[in-house]
Order: structure tokens, then sequence, then C-alpha cells
């Protein structure tokens, strides 16, 4: 019942919008000459509708567009679809460098990384805790003797023509470790950011 | 074949491509013919008058500025209709209720003498309550029915414009058409 009942308004509409077909319409028709209720919601959405296109048609005219500001706002840019074509192929090589850039450029967690060995008790090589010896010079400031190690991963991509002449990007992670210093040398270090 | 291709024939595809090319004349003319459904949109978003003439302005600058971006040319009345709404979503969200709603009485007191011309069975306080209670629908049902009533398109040409299946359209204008019914119930009786 509740579901003829809404098909029927959904009906109703489409009669006011002129989306019914004579045959549907004609059912429809005979439905609300049967319905009372239905019938007088026929009559209250036809009454929205002329309330409605008449209040509309008051907001439909207004102030004429200000043609001469449009055209001052900025030239309008001829495009073609040849322009637009070109415009496509351009970005392709940009694409690719892209790419390739995208590949040589480790990754930040490969980019480098300060490891220090486990301390070790009684151990000479390793001191967890340096003791500065430093006297307070602005100039000279003494670099702890402790040897520390820094190791670098980085990766490179390596072009190779395989059999069949194609050719094959090749990504090799490498690592480089350095230890330094081995004795108690001293540093100049104005700019030393580390 | 000849009938295929007059029913497929877009008369707005050539000044399109003229105003591609710059041509001015040819795009006041596109203003002129296609300003009226701008407008509509524009409140059917907005739920008010007080901002059309400003925002259509908005919107036909931009068209002039941007028409270069429009992909295919049969495709113009979605782009077109997708650039007004996005202008008035942005106009709404920069005016406050309280600014709206001066505007929107000085705006009505402005066009009262053309309304009454216009629509001499209706009278001033009844096309009050009536755009009110227009603009009191959720976005979501005054949308299809402002381009239904103010524009005249069928469900096909709302439904490609907004780029949803005819049937959701269908029942968004059922429903905007029952909330306006309950929103007017007292006058009607009148």
């Amino acid at each position: 019942m509740y579901e003829d009942h809404n098909n029927t308004e959904l009906n109703i509409n489409r009669m006011l919008d002129a989306e019914l077909t004579p045959d549907a319409e004609h059912q429809l028709n005979r439905t609300l000459i049967r319905d009372p209720e239905l019938m007088r919601l026929r009559d209250d959405y036809q009454m929205i509708d002329e309330w409605a296109d008449r209040a509309l048609t008051s907001i439909r005219q207004g102030a004429e567009v200000n043609l001469d500001a449009v055209f001052s706002a900025g030239p309008v840019a001829p495009t073609t679809l040849r322009a637009r074509a070109h415009r496509g192929w351009l970005m392709i090589p940009g694409a690719i460098a892209a790419a390739l850039l995208a590949m040589v450029i480790p990754e930040p967690g490969f980019q480098s990384e300060s490891r220090r060995p486990p301390a070790i008790a009684g151990s000479e090589l390793y001191s967890p805790a340096p003791v500065s010896q430093w006297n307070g010079s602005d100039l000279v400031r003494p670099v702890s003797d402790v040897p520390r190690i820094r190791s670098r991963t980085g990766r490179d991509v390596i072009g190779v023509v395989g059999d069949d002449g194609n050719l094959y990007w090749i990504e090799v992670e490498r690592t480089r470790t350095v230890r330094w210093p081995a004795t108690g040398a001293t540093r100049f270090d104005a700019n030393d950011s580390m | 074949m000849a009938m295929a291709l007059a029913h497929e024939f877009d008369p707005e595809a050539p000044v399109i491509e003229a105003i591609r090319g710059g041509d001015r004349c040819a795009f006041a003319e596109f203003v002129r013919r296609h300003n009226e459904w701008v407008r509509g949109v524009v409140f059917g978003v907005l739920g008010r008058a007080d901002a059309l003439d400003e925002v259509a302005q908005q919107v036909w600058t931009t068209v002039w500025q941007r028409i270069g971006e429009l992909r295919t040319t049969p495709s113009w009345r979605s782009w077109l209709y997708r650039l007004t709404r996005n202008a008035a979503v942005d106009a709404g969200r920069e005016a406050t209720r309280q600014k709206a709603r001066l505007k929107v009485v000085a705006a009505e007191a402005t066009r009262n003498d053309v309304v009454s011309a216009e629509s001499p069975l209706m009278t001033e306080e009844r096309r009050r309550e009536v755009l009110a209670a227009i603009g009191g629908l959720p976005p979501l049902y005054r949308e299809p029915f402002v381009l239904r009533h103010m524009n005249g398109w069928n469900y096909q040409q709302i439904a490609e414009a907004m780029e949803m299946p005819v049937d959701s359209i269908e029942t968004r204008l059922v429903r905007a058409r029952r909330l306006l019914r309950d929103a007017l119930k007292d006058k009607m009786s009148l």
C-alpha cells in the first residue's frame, strides 16, 4: 500500500515534469479519480510548481553581465587540439627525467646513519662517554680520540643491455664505512655542524 | 544518417570554437543565451538571490579565462555547470548569514516593480514566502528542483549536468516537492 502510494507520487511528479508517457498518464489519471487524497496531492504539487515558476522567474533576470570587466580580466588563451597535443608530448621527457631522478636519489632511510658499536666494558676502542679535552679555546677544539664509525648507504643505478637487446636497470645498494680519527688529532671546526 | 547527424548537432559548438579563438562577439552571444540558467544554478546552490549578479559576473569572467580548458566541445554544458556550481559554493562560504539576510531584503526591494509586472497573480509576500521555502530546502534537493523550474531542464539534462543517475534526480525532485508542500501547507489552504 505504502509502496503503491510512493509509486503514484513518483508518477505525479513525472506527469508534472512532462516525463510520463501518455499511456502511463492515462493510467495515473484513473488512479487519481479513485483516490481523493492522491488527487489533492497532485493539486498541491501543481500549485507548488506554479508558485515556484513564478517566484523563480523574478530572479532569472538580473544585472547585465559586464563584458568589459570580463574581457579586461585577462585575454583568452586560444588553444587548439594540436596545441594541446603538442603540450602533451612535451610532458613526456619531463616525466622520464623525473622517474630517473627518483631512481637515482636514495630513499631517506638509506641516506646516512651514524652507528656506534656496542659499548664493551674495558674496551680501548670505544668509550660510551668520552671525556672532553677541550680547554676552552674558540679556535681549536679537540676531537675525541675515541674512534668513530660512520657508514653511508647509497643506491646506484646501472643500465645493462641484455641478450634480447632490451635495456635493464639494476639497482645496487652500496655501503661505505669510514672510521675516524685513529689518534687524538685536532680539527678546526668553526663550520662544523656535527 | 542525416537525421542522426542532425540530432547530434550542437548549435553551441561553433560558438564555443569561436570563443576559444578569442571572438568577443561570440562570447557575448553565449552569455546572452545562457546567463539565465547560470543564475539558476547559482540560486540552486546558494538558496538566496542577493549574490546572483556578483557570482554570475565571476562565472563569466572565469569562463572567458578558462575556455581553453574545455576538453571537448560537446561537454560544454556539464563543464559550465561545474564551473558555475564551484563559484556559487565559494560565494556561499564567504558570505555570512547575517550579511546575506540584510542583502536579501535590499535586493528584493529593488525588484518589486519587475516582479509585479511579470507575475500579476502572485503577491510580493507570497513570492517571498515561496523563495524562502525553496531557499530553505537542503541543497541536495534544491539544486535539481531549481534546474527543473528555473531552467526548464528535463531529467536527462539535469542528470548529465549533475553527473548522477536519472533515478536519483527523480527521487530528489519528489522529496523537494514533498518538503515544499509541508513548508507551504498553511498558505495553500488560503
